[in-house]
C-alpha cells in the first residue's frame, strides 16, 4: 500500500477524492495533503512568473474555482441543481461596482460586505425556491436569475443598465497583475478551506444524507428545509465572494454575469470535474476555462463543443473526471497483483517501481 | 399501573370518499412490543403514516408521552422520541455505514448545524458501538447502498437506535427477507426492546414473528380495530380467524 500511496494519492488529491474517502490510511492522507500543497504552490509560482496577460487569465480561473466549489456545496453535496447561483455572483460584483459608482462604499468595505449581501439575498430566494423540488427548483432558480438580469439591465440609474459599470473601482495597489493574482489566490484558498470544513462537518454529513434520502433524514428528527436553506445561504455567501473577485479581475460589472447561462457555468464546471468530490469542481473550473479559452481561437461554436463534452460526461461518466480517476485507480489496484509487469509500464505507475 | 407511552384516540383518515382509518383507538404500554396486524388494505400503513406525521389525520388525537402530536411535521414528532423504520429499505445510499449511524447521533445531539467542531468524529466512534450491537461491526466503512437487503434493514434499525427513541415504529421489519434474516431481525428487535426499554410498535405480515415476539396484538380490518389482546387471545379470536381464513379462501379462489 505505502509503496504506491504517494503517487496515487497525489493525482487523487488534485483531481479530488470522494468526501467519504477522507478517512483513508495515514500514508494516503499525508500523500493527499502533500499533493494539494504541491498543486497550490504550482499555481502560485505560475501566477507570479507568467506574463501579465496570462497571469490575469489564471487569476480569473482561480476565482472561478471558488464559484464552482461554492455552487457544488448545494449541487454535489446537497443534491440541489440551482441555475441561480449567478444571482449571488452578480450581487458580489455589483456591490463593489455600485459602491464605487454611487460613492457609497469604498473598495475594502464593499469587498467585506459583498458576501454578506449575497447571503442576505439568498434567504428570501432560498425560502421560496426550496419550497419546490428537483426540476421545479432548477426552473425557479433559473427564472430568478433571469429576473435579476432584467433588473440589472433596466434600472439604468441604479446599475448603469446594459453597459454596466466600468471604471477605476479597484485601488491602484491591486492593478499590478501579479499582486491582484496573489490577492485573489489568497482569498480563494481561505474560502475553499472554509468550504472544505463545512463539507466535512456534522452539517456536511447531514447535507449529504438529505441528498441521498430526505425522508429518512426527516424521520431522524432533522428539519430538512432549514438545513437546505442554510446550505443555500452558505453557497450564496461564497458565490458572492467569487463575484466580488470578478471585479478585481475585470474592473467592471455588467448584466451578462447575471444571465442564466452564467449561472450554468459553475454547474458545468462541477459536472465536468466531478460533483461528488470536493476538489472535482476546481479541476472542472480549470478545464472549462482553459478549454473555452483555447477553443474560441479555433471555432466560433466553442459552446457547441463544450455542450457535446458535457453531454458525454452526463451520459457516460456522471461523476466526472474525479469519478473516472477513482475508477481508474480501482481498476489499477485490481490488476496490479496479477499483471504487475503490464501496469508498471503505464505512466501513472512509473514512479511506483524502484 | 398502566403507563401508556403512545395513545391514539378516535383517529380518522379519509382519502376522498374512502375512509382508510375509521375511528381507531390504540394504547401502547411503555416497554412493550405491540404488533398491528390485518389483511392488505386494513389501514396499517395509513395508521403508521398518521402516527409519524407523514399524513395529517382527518379527525382524532395522537398523544406521545403526554404531548399531542397529531398533524405535526415528521421531524418534530421524531424529536419527541418516536422514530420510524420504513417498510421499504431506505438508507442513504452514498453514505458509509458508520456515517449513517453517526448521522442519527448528530441529529439526536442537535449538532446538525455544527460546521465548526470535529463532532462527527466522536459521533462515528459512538456509531461503532451501536453497529456492534446490530451485527454490522465489520461493515463500518462499507457504502450503505451496497449492503444486502437484510443488512440494510439492520442498518436502518441502527440509525433509529442512534437517536435513542422512546418508541420505535417498524413497518413490516422483515418484509422481503429470508427466514434466516427474519430470525436475526426479530431477535434484534426483542433484545433492543428488552435491554434498552424501548417501546416497539410494529406491523408485520409474518405471523410467526408477530406471535413470537409481541406482548400485545391489535387486529385491524377495513380501517377499524377488530380486537386487541395478548397473542394467545388474538390467535383464537373467532372474528380474527374469520378475517384471516376468509382472506386465505379468497386468495385460493383467485389462484384456482
Amino acid at each position: 500500500m505505502a509503496r504506491t500511496a504517494p503517487n496515487d494519492a497525489a493525482v487523487a488529491a488534485v483531481l479530488g477524492v470522494p468526501a467519504s474517502a477522507a478517512t483513508g490510511s495515514l500514508a494516503s492522507r499525508v500523500g493527499r495533503a502533500a499533493a494539494l500543497v504541491a498543486f497550490v504552490a504550482l499555481v502560485v509560482v505560475l501566477g507570479l512568473t507568467l506574463a501579465p496577460a496570462n497571469a490575469l487569465e489564471l487569476q480569473y480561473a482561480v476565482s472561478l474555482t471558488l464559484f464552482a466549489v461554492a455552487t457544488n456545496l448545494i449541487l454535489g453535496f446537497g443534491g440541489l441543481v440551482s441555475f441561480g447561483q449567478g444571482i449571488f455572483y452578480g450581487v458580489g460584483a455589483y456591490t463593489v461596482a455600485l459602491g464605487w459608482m454611487h460613492q457609497s462604499l469604498n473598495f475594502t468595505e464593499a469587498m467585506v460586505l459583498a458576501p454578506f449581501f449575497g447571503a442576505v439575498a439568498a434567504i428570501p430566494l432560498g425560502m421560496l425556491a426550496l419550497r419546490t423540488r428537483r426540476l421545479y427548483f432548477s426552473l425557479l432558480t433559473l427564472t430568478m436569475s433571469q429576473l435579476a438580469y432584467v433588473i440589472a439591465e433596466n434600472q439604468t440609474n441604479l446599475t448603469g443598465g446594459t453597459n454596466g459599470v466600468f471604471g477605476a473601482m479597484v485601488p491602484t495597489w491591486l492593478l499590478d497583475p501579479h499582486t491582484s493574482f496573489l490577492f485573489t489566490a489568497a482569498i480563494v484558498a481561505v474560502a475553499i478551506a472554509i468550504l472544505w470544513k463545512v463539507v466535512h462537518s456534522p452539517f456536511g454529513l447531514v447535507l449529504r444524507a438529505i441528498r441521498d434520502n430526505r425522508e429518512r433524514v426527516e424521520a431522524l428528527g432533522v428539519n430538512v428545509y432549514a438545513h437546505e436553506l442554510a446550505a443555500f445561504v452558505i453557497s450564496a455567501f461564497f458565490c458572492s465572494l467569487a463575484g466580488s473577485l470578478f471585479v478585481v479581475y475585470s474592473q467592471s460589472s455588467y448584466p451578462e454575469i447575471l444571465n442564466w447561462t452564467a449561472s450554468g457555468v459553475p454547474v458545468f464546471m462541477a459536472v465536468i470535474g466531478g460533483m461528488y468530490s470536493f476538489f472535482g469542481p476546481v479541476v472542472g473550473a480549470f478545464v472549462y476555462e482553459f478549454a473555452s479559452h483555447y477553443l474560441i481561437e479555433y471555432t466560433q461554436d466553442w459552446q457547441l463543443v463544450i455542450g457535446a463534452v458535457l453531454l458525454a460526461i452526463v451520459l457516460l461518466r456522471p461523476d466526472g473526471l474525479a469519478g473516472s480517476l477513482g475508477s481508474l485507480r480501482a481498476w489499477l489496484r485490481r490488476r496490479r497483483p496479477v499483471e504487475q509487469a503490464t501496469v508498471a509500464a503505464a505512466p501513472e505507475n512509473a514512479e511506483g517501481t524502484p | 399501573m398502566s403507563d401508556t407511552v403512545l395513545s391514539v384516540q378516535g383517529l380518522v383518515r379519509d382519502f376522498g370518499g374512502f375512509r382508510a382509518v375509521n375511528h381507531v383507538d390504540l394504547a401502547v404500554e411503555r416497554g412493550t412490543i405491540h404488533a398491528v396486524i390485518g389483511p392488505n388494505g386494513a389501514g396499517k400503513s395509513t395508521l403508521f403514516k398518521l402516527i409519524t406525521g407523514s399524513l395529517r389525520p382527518t379527525e382524532g388525537r395522537i398523544v406521545l408521552d403526554g404531548h399531542s402530536v397529531g398533524g405535526r411535521r415528521p421531524h418534530v414528532i421524531a424529536t419527541r422520541g418516536l422514530v420510524q423504520v420504513f417498510q421499504l429499505s431506505s438508507v442513504c445510499a452514498r453514505l458509509t455505514v458508520a456515517e449513517s449511524v453517526a448521522l442519527g447521533i448528530i441529529a439526536h445531539r442537535h449538532r446538525t448545524l455544527d460546521v465548526v467542531t470535529g463532532y462527527q468524529r466522536r459521533a462515528r466512534a459512538q456509531a461503532e458501538t451501536i453497529l456492534e450491537q446490530v451485527g454490522l461491526g465489520g461493515q463500518a466503512a462499507t457504502i450503505a447502498g451496497t449492503l444486502s437487503h437484510g443488512d440494510q434493514r439492520a442498518l436502518e434499525i441502527a440509525m433509529a437506535l442512534a437517536i435513542s427513541p422512546r418508541v420505535l415504529l417498524l413497518d413490516e421489519p422483515t418484509a422481503g427477507m429470508s427466514p434466516a434474516e427474519t430470525a436475526v431481525i426479530a431477535q434484534l428487535i426483542v433484545s433492543e426492546a428488552r435491554t434498552r426499554g424501548i417501546t416497539v410498535l410494529l406491523s408485520e405480515h409474518d405471523m410467526d414473528v408477530v406471535f413470537g415476539i409481541s406482548d400485545r396484538v391489535t387486529v385491524l380490518h377495513q380501517g377499524q380495530v377488530v380486537t386487541e389482546g395478548t397473542p394467545d387471545a388474538v390467535r383464537v379470536h373467532p372474528e380474527v380467524m374469520a378475517i384471516y381464513l376468509g382472506h386465505a379462501a379468497g386468495r385460493s379462489e383467485e389462484l384456482a
